[in-house]
């Protein structure tokens, strides 16, 4: 049984995209980070997401610039399992990509049971509200990076109830980010 | 030339303390003090730099000053509250149109634009100036580029809604890491300055 993971880069105003829907602000490109960056991609985990963040990710990663900007990370997410929710993709193309369409909050039950890996959910603000809300993940990893967007979509939006969490490890690196460990607090 | 300093507790999400409702944060800023040993002195440290502080005039009339004074008065051998007497002897501005006179010990007000008496502030004291006061009075310290440096304490707790420090600038900012530290407690203290603009 795998532990639910949530990866996520956020602005020190609580933004995981900026207004457009953008990610690639949060790409700080260091050796030291790009290092880290690469282990998280060799970590055999089952990817998750939502349809907004699976479509961004899909039109990125197999492309032949994203293998020149970072090969192992490419490489890694080409490779994993991958499920991506939404009702209204009619298919997902990406290689080794399971869609499923209804029924979220039990497709995740049943992939606890069922895979030995983790699984790791990157970004995916629609999704991440609710597995939270249901108790589902285990861990966050949150990238707090040294910017300020202004605007953009939050990453607990509709969160009806407040997570504690417990802190288990954290570290700053020299491009500025700082990356928090937390677990959910027993209930 | 002195610094202003605004410190302000944060949830995972970024969310900064409200005036109300902080049950997501480690300490509620009541008795007992809910941090670790290391935080405390962390936070007693901060005190020895500071050679003013700047209030909002809500805090001021909230009884920031008074709190403080009982803290110090009723833990007065108390290490751990070694800040509390450092409030009470510290110089103090208040900022703020509205009050005719300052009815607290060693505290000044200040009548003039935010920017203006800030701006002066800095030139005079020597020491941080460090800032107390709600997200809406820090939003517009932070929104007219006076603050020098941020110290974030986040928080082990998402809360999915709230307000910010950084709310009132539509076109973001960059920041730079000072330093960052994780305390026992489950809070990590993130250093920031204001980054030089290029």
């Amino acid at each position: 049984m795998g532990k639910l993971i949530v990866f996520t880069s956020i602005s020190l105003d609580g933004y995981f995209t900026d207004a457009h829907g953008d990610m690639g602000w949060a790409h700080r490109s260091d050796p030291e980070w790009d290092g880290f960056v690469a282990g998280n991609a060799r970590h055999d985990g089952m990817l998750l997401f939502g349809r907004v963040t699976y479509e961004q990710m899909a039109s990125f990663w197999p492309t032949p610039a994203a293998r020149q900007m970072a090969p192992d990370v490419a490489k890694g997410m080409t490779r994993a399992s991958k499920v991506v929710f939404s009702r209204s993709l009619k298919n997902a193309a990406w290689s080794n990509t399971r869609l499923v369409g209804d029924g979220m909050l039990d497709a995740v039950r049943a992939l606890k049971r069922d895979t030995p890996q983790d699984l790791v959910v990157l970004g995916s603000g629609s999704i991440v509200s609710q597995l939270a809300q249901e108790n589902l993940v285990d861990e966050y990893q949150t990238v707090l990076v040294p910017i300020v967007l202004g605007s953009g979509r939050t990453l607990f939006e509709g969160l009806d109830h407040r997570q504690p969490l417990q802190l288990t490890q954290s570290q700053a690196f020299s491009n500025g980010n700082v990356v928090l460990w937390h677990k959910r607090s027993p209930t | 030339m002195s610094r202003l300093v605004l410190q302000m507790q944060m949830s995972v999400d970024g969310y900064m303390s409200a005036d109300t409702d902080i049950d997501w944060q480690v300490w509620d800023w009541s008795d007992p003090w809910t941090w670790d040993k290391g935080l405390k002195r962390r936070f007693n440290a901060v005190f020895d730099s500071v050679g003013c502080i700047l209030l909002s005039r809500k805090m001021a009339e909230q009884g920031y000053l008074d709190h403080w004074e009982r803290v110090a008065r009723d833990h007065a051998s108390e290490p751990d509250y070694a800040f509390a007497r450092k409030v009470v002897q510290s110089r103090k501005v208040v900022l703020t149109d509205k009050l005719p006179s300052s009815r607290w010990e060693r505290t000044v007000l200040a009548l003039g634009g935010m920017v203006e008496e800030v701006t002066a502030l800095k030139r005079r004291i020597e020491g941080d100036i460090i800032v107390f006061g709600g997200v809406g009075f820090a939003s517009a310290l932070v929104a007219a580029g006076l603050v020098d440096e941020f110290q974030l304490f986040v928080n082990p707790a998402a809360v999915g809604a709230g307000r910010s420090i950084f709310g009132q600038l539509p076109d973001g900012l960059q920041l730079q890491l000072l330093d960052s530290a994780a305390y026992d407690c489950g809070i990590v203290v993130n250093r920031y300055a204001a980054a030089a603009v290029s």
